[in-house]
């Protein structure tokens, strides 16, 4: 979900399972070798995050979407499709830029005080059929993504009111200081109150639209087949200038069938390309395959407070065990990098990235891959050869592939891994539902948050009480870090008071992490301007693509 | 009328075992809808809004009843009206399973009669055949596409295409991956058929008697041998239908198959049933239509003894 922090199999609509069934290279994961000689291993520091500016117009951009939108209603976009389809079509109050950071957009804001935030709405902002964009119209769209049957309410859980409090004012009140808020509202995209009211049910389908003030407008949508969109010559923004005329989306979700259109160029680009099509699509001369860094990540999460995986040895054991390095290469062909935190390094506020990285270099080396260290662990802990349960999603080539692996080389310390799949929705389910999570020791899930603040996936797992504390993790000092920095405005102080907090979690280790997932995108040689970090998906990225030449 | 009366019993049963299936199987269709971050009171009150946990029985009775006033429900997922959802990828299927019912028949029925008839075709014919029903239907795919649409570029690699001409272009790989398995049976069954009507007495004979062997195969061979044919192509047909699913995956078109693979894993209710009962009513229809042609083709079917 958007900076919303998600733990799933994978964030997406469970039916885009199919995504990677298709294109089966099982190579039951032997551990070194990978593929014949490529240079699949991807460091922090080759990956980009914008190619380079556009040139001019295009008529139609043919851009492939892994699956179709379930719902064009802001207030319910959380997966892939949907978010990407939104963005274009809806301002958000703030907006992303391609390296993460954020910029005034609908609204300029101030905070007035820990529990008060005053946006000024832009004079000049118009919803595609002229009207302007009134402050009445914004406190609607927040009031409403309060009702708790919109899965986005949850950035609302610490507002008191949202209130019209001049011409073009809106102030939001805070029953508890909320930091993380502000950055929140790159992810709820602006609705006109009259065209939602009138819609009713149908608001975001098909058959009912939305009506918002970005960069495109809404054209066909062929439940099934395609959806369009059409560049709003009007757009109210002045510095943005869209390139590509049309947009026509297409569904594809199965990893073959997308690597092929994309190497025949009958699509011209796609995000989020499978790691299984990534072999096919690096050899084409269609057009390039780009890596940019993301907030995501795989992580192994303990997922009991009781059993095996409650000994701190074999926490520690697996820690050492794992060769992420390897599990990037032959997995993700370079479609991830090894990551020794439960928070990804592309989640660190850019401004504070000197704070983070000292923290993060210190515990990468107290668990780098050592089999030596690992079977001391082992041999010393109170393992009895139990196996321990991981529960994947099934239908996940990927993470299936990762699940293999890691069971390898667990097995090569002397601790066994019983893998067991899970269908989508029931692993969902057993994300938050602990009489799920029954037999489970652990999970190894997917984490998605696109706002660029480890606050938000901190919060929601290493507080007592929280829907993520697999382990019952109650730590007096990790609260108090917590719960401070969420209500400090400093920037400074919150970065350090978070890595303080992070040294005390990752000892006590009830997250294994694996890798952070790279953004990854297939755009065709005729074309640049594409934004490649997984920033992506909180901008209007169309809006960046156009002819090369 | 008994016939239809059959008819709305299966499909009424097969409803009923279909919505007792999907409520027994594991998952909560809610962890889908609100996502993995609400809280406990909003599941509960989608769950109550939705009536999830109202009795299996009651369930399906409201199922039933709506449907039978033309309310199929609601979506979900999509949060929109089923009828809309799978209107539009109906007509991609049938249009592809149409399609590739044609090409099976066709070239199925004239390879088989060629090999029953010119037993020096026989050994090739039922060579082919052997390897087309061998082939599983998503090799057939994939081999088509990175021949005719990447290598060549003859045919677009994916979606169904819009327009009718366009449309028809899109299908035209697919239709053909989809015949391969099927068409190569009913060569099989075709070629069974008519040689063993060939060597029936009373076409000896009437060949000895000199009629000429046009209207021998035509009247004597053909006509008898239609029976099997007949009820082989049937079936394919109805097979076609389920084989969809596979292909539409290979092609990425968006069909009542893929959509309903999707839902069956996000427990979408009524998309699963609205699609299963098409299955269910193309199944239905294609026997009872083999029913009636038997009866025409065979006179010994109209007299009940």
């Amino acid at each position: 979900m958007t900076s919303i922090f998600m733990r799933a199999g994978r964030p997406r609509t469970a039916g885009f399972a199919a995504m990677f069934i298709a294109s089966a290279v099982v190579l039951a994961g032997c551990s070194g070798g990978g593929g014949g000689g490529d240079h699949d291993q991807v460091n922090a520091g080759d990956l980009v995050s914008k190619l380079p500016a556009a040139k001019g117009e295009v008529d139609v951009l043919k851009w492939n979407l892994p699956g179709e939108p379930e719902t064009l209603d802001p207030a319910n976009t959380v997966y892939y499709p949907s978010g990407t389809v939104v963005r274009n079509l809806c301002d958000s109050l703030i907006t992303a830029n391609p390296d993460f950071t954020l910029k005034p957009n609908l609204a300029t804001f101030e905070v007035k005080s820990p529990t008060q935030i005053v946006y000024t709405i832009n004079k000049d902002a118009k919803f595609w059929d002229g009207s302007p964009v009134t402050a009445e119209d914004v406190a609607y769209t927040l009031n409403r993504v309060r009702d708790p049957k919109y899965v986005l309410s949850f950035i609302m859980i610490n507002v008191k009111s949202v209130d019209v409090t001049g011409v073009d004012e809106v102030t939001v009140n805070f029953a508890t200081p909320d930091e993380l808020f502000a950055n929140e509202m790159q992810n709820i995209g602006i609705i006109q109150k009259a065209y939602t009211e009138k819609q009713g049910d149908k608001f975001g389908t098909a058959a009912g639209g939305v009506m918002c003030s970005g960069p495109y407008k809404l054209g066909k949508w062929s439940p099934g087949n395609s959806l369009t969109m059409t560049r709003n010559d009007d757009y109210w923004n002045k510095d943005v200038r869209p390139l590509a005329k049309t947009v026509k989306f297409s569904f594809i979700g199965d990893a073959t069938a997308l690597a092929q259109a994309l190497d025949s160029g009958e699509i011209d680009g796609s995000y989020e390309v499978p790691a299984s099509a990534i072999p096919v699509l690096k050899k084409s001369s269609a057009g390039r395959l780009v890596f940019g860094p993301s907030t995501q990540g795989v992580n192994i999460n303990i997922t009991t407070p009781d059993g095996v995986t409650a000994d701190p040895q074999v926490r520690q054991a697996f820690q050492h065990a794992l060769d992420r390095d390897a599990i990037a290469k032959v997995v993700y062909h370079g479609a991830a990098t090894a990551n020794f935190t439960a928070v990804t390094p592309a989640t660190w506020p850019k401004a504070e990235t000197d704070i983070y990285q000292a923290g993060y270099d210190e515990i990468a080396a107290a668990r780098k891959y050592d089999l030596e260290a690992a079977k001391k662990l082992v041999e010393a802990s109170d393992y009895d050869g139990t196996p321990i349960v991981m529960a994947v999603q099934a239908g996940d080539e990927t993470i299936s592939r990762v699940a293999q692996l890691v069971q390898q080389q667990a097995k090569s310390v002397g601790l066994t891994v019983e893998i067991r799949s899970l269908q989508p929705l029931v692993f969902t389910e057993a994300g938050y539902d602990a009489t799920k999570r029954k037999g489970i020791d652990m999970m190894l899930q997917s984490n998605f948050n696109a706002t660029a603040d480890p606050l938000e996936p901190m919060g929601f797992t290493y507080l007592p009480g929280q829907p993520y504390n697999y382990t019952e993790f109650d730590n007096p000092a990790v609260t108090k870090l917590l719960t401070d920095a969420r209500q400090s405005f400093d920037a400074k102080e919150r970065a350090k008071m978070v890595v303080e907090a992070q040294v005390i979690i990752e000892q006590d280790a009830s997250a294994i992490p694996v890798v952070s997932t790279n953004t990854t995108t297939f755009l065709n040689n005729r074309l640049t301007g594409a934004v490649t970090s997984f920033a992506y998906w909180s901008l209007a990225s169309m809006t960046y693509i156009g002819s090369a030449n | 009328m008994s016939a239809a009366l059959g008819a709305a019993g299966t499909i009424l049963a097969a409803s009923f075992v279909i919505f007792t299936a999907l409520s027994f199987a594991p998952g909560d269709p809610v962890a889908q809808i609100l996502g993995a971050k609400a809280t406990d009171e909003a599941r509960a009150a989608k769950r109550a809004e939705l009536g999830l946990d109202d009795p299996l029985l009651e369930r399906y009775w409201h199922w039933l009843t709506s449907a039978l006033h033309g309310d199929l429900g609601v979506s979900l997922t999509f949060r929109e009206d089923v009828t809309s959802l799978i209107g539009p990828r109906l007509e991609t299927t049938f249009l592809l399973v149409g399609s590739a019912a044609v090409l099976m028949v066709t070239v199925g029925i004239l390879l088989g009669s060629l090999a029953g008839i010119r037993p020096g075709w026989r050994p090739t014919i039922t060579g082919l055949a052997g390897l087309g029903i061998s082939i599983p239907t998503f090799v057939a795919a994939s081999a088509l596409i990175s021949v005719f649409a990447v290598k060549l570029g003859w045919f677009p690699t994916f979606g169904a295409g819009e327009g009718l001409t366009d449309r028809i272009r899109h299908l035209v790989l697919p239709a053909i991956a989809l015949s391969v398995g099927f068409g190569a049976y009913i060569t099989q069954i075709t070629a069974a058929a008519v040689r063993e009507e060939a060597e029936k007495e009373h076409v000896m004979t009437s060949r000895g008697r000199g009629i000429p062997a046009r209207q021998i195969i035509r009247k004597h061979i053909l006509r008898n041998a239609a029976l099997p044919v007949m009820t082989a192509s049937g079936l394919a047909v109805a097979g076609l239908v389920s084989g969809a699913v596979v292909v539409e995956q290979a092609f990425a078109i968006d069909g009542i198959g893929s959509l309903l693979v999707k839902s069956t894993s996000s427990k979408d209710y009524s998309v699963v049933l609205a699609i299963s009962l098409v299955i269910v009513i193309v199944f239905v229809v294609v026997t009872t239509i083999i029913d009636v042609a038997q009866v025409l083709l065979d006179p010994r079917e109209r007299t009940p003894r």
